[in-house]
């Protein structure tokens, strides 16, 4: 039997990058899972995560996104906006040596409707301050999805911080 | 080496339906995922999940949600899981669900885990929520059912079973 679960791609940092990208995307699965252990090098306990798909910069994403940071939640919804969000994982004077951790679900990413997109996000830190995250994105575009390029919002992805895509096959 | 996550059943609706059923889920797994990616085929559709056609009170959810600005919670006790508790499905946008039940086919009652994404650009939500289903028996069906209208073609439901060994 097929695999259902099949990783495609990994990329293990070994110097800092301002994003990770994965092209070249096989349209032969159904839906597609994204993993992240994460650190950026913005000087603050977070680090946003930005989210292209098929490199577009077009304003034709929207996202609702809910978050808690151990003092208070927030939910918020923006539209038409250039790109997807991932929310906030680990910034650079988060605790030492920790990473954050996200996921990103794409389903039938190769469809012919809009593609709806979910993150999953969590930062760890041993303070006051964390966060943990579920956004629901929209990326309005009937195009099937052949790349995806995970950006440190204008920071960087530093050594360590790994990625993996995964493909899932529903029969 | 045994296939840890697998296929059970999928259903790509190639003309529009009321329902989408699983039926004769094998107990040889450990637990179950389900996904439900699609449309309705008009505005205030609500669909909403029963194991074992059971439509008995026996669904317990706990939600906590965001739309717009707002975020929330709620709780409920009813004959189904409603799966569109803020944001019903219209014939517009794709909504995405899914759900990982846990020990289905243990003699406890049933735990499961909802993420929903009904983003409509300008309006819309996100949803995760949990849900007991307090029964004892293997659940063996799924009907993933509506209030009214009917499931949009091109909507896909796809069970998957997980291994633990």
């Amino acid at each position: 039997m097929a695999n259902t679960y099949t990783l495609i791609a990994s990329n293990t940092l070994t110097s800092s990058t301002a994003s990770v990208t994965f092209s070249g995307i096989p349209n032969t699965y159904t839906d597609l899972v994204l993993r992240a252990s994460a650190r950026g090098s913005n000087a603050g306990v977070n680090n946003a995560i930005r989210i292209y798909l098929n490199g577009s910069t077009s304003a034709i994403y929207s996202y609702i996104f809910i978050r808690g940071d151990g003092t208070s939640a927030i939910s918020s919804l923006s539209s038409s906006t250039t790109n997807g969000w991932g929310e906030i994982t680990n910034g650079d004077t988060s605790t030492s040596n920790t990473f954050g951790s996200f996921e990103i679900y794409i389903p039938s990413y190769s469809s012919s409707t809009n593609k709806p997109f979910s993150v999953d996000t969590a930062s760890e830190n041993n303070g006051t301050t964390a966060y943990r995250s579920a956004v629901a994105n929209l990326f309005a575009s009937t195009s099937v999805i052949t790349s995806i390029n995970i950006d440190a919002n204008g920071t960087n992805w530093l050594s360590g911080s790994s990625f993996f895509l995964y493909g899932i096959k529903n029969s | 080496m045994a296939t840890t996550y697998e296929p059970i059943a999928t259903t790509t609706l190639t003309s529009s339906a009321s329902s989408i059923d699983f039926n004769s889920i094998p107990n040889t797994y450990d637990d179950l995922r389900l996904t439900l990616v699609g449309k309705a085929t008009a505005v205030g559709t609500a669909p909403r999940l029963r194991f074992n056609n059971d439509t008995s009170l026996s669904y317990s959810s706990v939600y906590v949600s965001g739309y717009g600005s707002v975020y929330t919670q709620a709780q409920s006790n009813l004959s189904s899981i409603p799966l569109a508790w803020w944001t019903n499905w219209d014939n517009t946008y794709v909504h995405f669900h899914s759900f990982d039940i846990l020990g289905y086919s243990s003699s406890n009652y049933k735990t499961l885990f909802q993420i929903a994404n009904a983003n409509h650009i300008t309006t819309g939500s996100l949803v995760h929520s949990v849900h007991l289903y307090r029964n004892l028996s293997a659940i063996n069906s799924i009907q993933l059912q509506l209030n009214a209208n009917a499931y949009d073609v091109g909507t896909v439901a796809t069970l998957y079973g997980i291994k633990a060994a």
